[in-house]
């Protein structure tokens, strides 16, 4: 029966490293050996912080993962992020996951990978690159931020062979967002394979620039607000050519050519 | 620990009082679950059409609480039956939840669950704040709501339950004559209707005006609800929202309901269910208890 396999778990987990990254960002590693072991790039664990308020558990990127060990990169927005900002080394909390669909690989002669980034964004995609170079992909990512002092440490978080163009919106001199970046290098890239994640306006954008230029190999990872995680509540949806779809079951990664951008 | 935890709503026996509510589980729920420790499993309301539900945001978060406009996203009774009914585990007995803008759409969808015979029983959704037409009207309108439970009692021979809007003001009223209608159950409470307002952008937090609130933050209305239908105890009860442990489903136990239902507590923790019985179980044999029975309408009232 396929609704007792298992494909997730809850366990209660340890946090044994919490360092501030970057302003109002943080890496949180838990040991979790059941969600480690299983956890592909692209999925997530929902953290369950506080008791009635807040409510409901907070969806994270898994962002790292080795032997009993998960990472996650945390941007503090608003209750239940700023508490876990706080988390003491030892402090458990309830993690459900590994959660969703991931990212997948291409198959055949493209090993050529592009992966884009708004900010906190960058947090799966860091996963991927480092399951991307075990593998043999080359590897270049874009990214961009809000300003100096919340961008993040990306020679600590990254693989070394992994390229990287960043800039920043809010500085003196070059300036401009991600998306900026994207316009500046697409010609160069137009055979690989695209990962993106970031804000809703930014994957519309960058779902844009890639649809003129005809290239059609790119998975997104959407966002939405989630209660379960897990698929029991259809509160999690984006709209696609086949409806209503799951950001938690289905996604949070989808084809760039499954999504009616419409309604983003 | 000797507790034996069957109840019986009307003709139908149940496994334990702990029902799983419409809308909050689905194929992957299953996993959490064990069929001797679950009374019955409510599916996903369905209606005769398919329906896309409302756009995002669905969900917004309030101070121990969830405010949601799902809008009876479902793929309609044919493909419900078609493609989704066979993957659910046959060790559990299954309620369809029926939605429908008309009296002749419920009973048309009521009798196409009952033919598929994977259900114990009919459960009448005619409480959600969620969608324009229908639902929340009948559960609102008396007359309307007795001819549709007289209607489906007519067409199909299952038990049926009826789950009752708290956003009314004659709750007994409603009650008394839907059981009266041949209601074998009356499922206390759906949603509230509530609201949210975002201050930055001075806009619903949801894609819709109002929504329904779930979770602990109803509990005590849901509650004093549940008491007053249960009162008349001329039909079962089966009361609920908010319960996110086994002492606030004793609390619906003790006023009266002979079963409750658990809704948002599974989708913040999935283990909910488990461990509300595992806790019933304890209290109940620590305090001397030998069933559930026992203790359903011990409430006493104050002097
Ligand atoms: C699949 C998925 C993966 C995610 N991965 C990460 C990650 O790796 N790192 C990270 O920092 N954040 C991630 N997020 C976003 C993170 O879940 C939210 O920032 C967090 O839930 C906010 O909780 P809060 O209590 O701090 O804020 P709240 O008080 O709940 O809200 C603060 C603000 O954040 C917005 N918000 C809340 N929840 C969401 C949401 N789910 N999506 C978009 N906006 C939201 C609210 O509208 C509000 O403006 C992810 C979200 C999803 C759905
Ligand atoms: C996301 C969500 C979806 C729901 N969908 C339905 C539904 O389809 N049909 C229905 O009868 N009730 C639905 N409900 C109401 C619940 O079954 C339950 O009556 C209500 O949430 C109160 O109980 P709770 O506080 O334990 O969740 C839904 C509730 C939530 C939170
Ligand atoms: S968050 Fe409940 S279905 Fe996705």
């Amino acid at each position: 029966m396929r609704s007792k396999n298992k494909k997730f778990c809850l366990s209660k987990s340890r946090v044994i490293l919490n360092q501030e990254l970057a302003q109002r960002r943080f890496l949180l590693r838990f040991e979790a050996p059941e969600i480690a072991k299983k956890a592909l790039p692209g999925q997530f664990i929902q953290v369950k912080v506080g008791g009635f308020d807040p409510l409901l558990p907070r969806p994270f990127a898994v962002s790292w993962t080795e032997n009993d060990y998960i990472e996650i990169l945390v941007e503090v927005r608003g209750k239940g992020s700023s508490l876990l900002a706080k988390a003491q080394e030892g402090e458990s909390f309830n993690l459900l996951g590994p959660l969703g669909k991931g990212f997948s690989l291409p198959k055949g002669n493209t090993k050529n990978l592009v992966l884009v980034a708004g900010g906190i964004g960058l947090a799966p995609l860091r996963f991927l690159a480092w399951e991307a170079s075990k593998n043999g992909y080359f590897i270049t990512l874009l990214y961009g931020d809000k300003n100096q002092s919340c961008f993040l440490p990306l020679k600590k978080l990254l693989p070394e062979k992994v390229l990287v163009r960043s800039i920043v919106e809010e500085k003196n001199g070059q300036t401009g967002m991600v998306t900026d970046l994207l316009k500046d290098v697409i010609e160069e890239f137009k055979d690989s394979c695209f990962f993106v994640c970031g804000p809703k306006a930014m994957l519309k954008e960058v779902y844009g620039q890639l649809a003129r230029k005809k290239i059609v190999r790119a998975q997104f990872s959407f966002e939405e607000r989630m209660s379960c995680g897990y698929g029991a509540c259809l509160g999690c949806v984006v709209l696609t050519k086949k409806g209503y779809k799951r950001v938690c079951l289905e996604g949070p990664v989808f084809e760039g050519e499954e999504i009616i951008w419409e309604s983003i | 620990m000797g507790i034996d935890l069957k109840v019986k709503i009307g003709s139908l026996e149940l496994n334990s009082p702990l029902i799983l509510a419409s809308g909050t589980c689905s194929l992957e729920t299953f996993a959490f679950l064990k069929p001797e420790e679950t009374g019955a499993v409510v599916l996903k309301t369905v209606t005769l059409k398919p329906r896309q539900g409302n756009p995002p945001p669905r969900l917004a978060e309030t101070p121990a609480g969830l405010l949601n406009t799902i809008g009876l996203q479902n793929p309609g009774v044919e493909k419900f039956l078609e493609h989704e009914i066979d993957l659910y585990p046959s060790s559990y007995k299954l309620v369809g939840s029926v939605g429908g803008e008309t009296i002749d759409e419920y009973v048309e969808v009521a009798k196409k669950l009952e033919a598929s015979n994977r259900f114990a029983a009919i459960e009448l959704n005619v409480s959600c704040p969620n969608v324009n037409k229908g639902g929340i009207e009948f559960g609102r309108d008396e007359m309307l709501l007795l001819e549709l439970v007289k209607e489906v009692r007519g067409a199909v021979s299952l038990p049926l339950w009826v789950k009752l809007t708290p956003n009314t003001s004659n709750i007994e009223k409603i009650a008394l004559e839907t059981s009266r209608a041949g209601a074998d159950a009356l499922v206390v409470t759906n949603t509230f209707v509530g609201m949210a307002v975002d201050i930055e952008t001075q806009s619903s937090r949801i894609s819709t005006l109002s929504g329904g609130v779930s979770g602990p933050a109803i509990k005590p209305l849901a509650l004093y609800l549940v008491y007053r239908v249960a009162k008349n105890r001329n039909v079962a009860v089966i009361g609920g929202g908010g319960i996110f442990n086994f002492r606030d489903a004793l609390e619906f136990l003790i006023v009266g309901a002979q079963a409750f239902f658990v809704g948002t507590a599974m989708l913040v923790n999935p283990l909910a269910a488990k461990e509300i019985i595992s806790g019933l179980k304890e209290w109940l044999a620590g305090h001397g208890f030998h069933s559930i029975k026992e203790i359903v309408g011990t409430f006493r009232e104050p002097s």
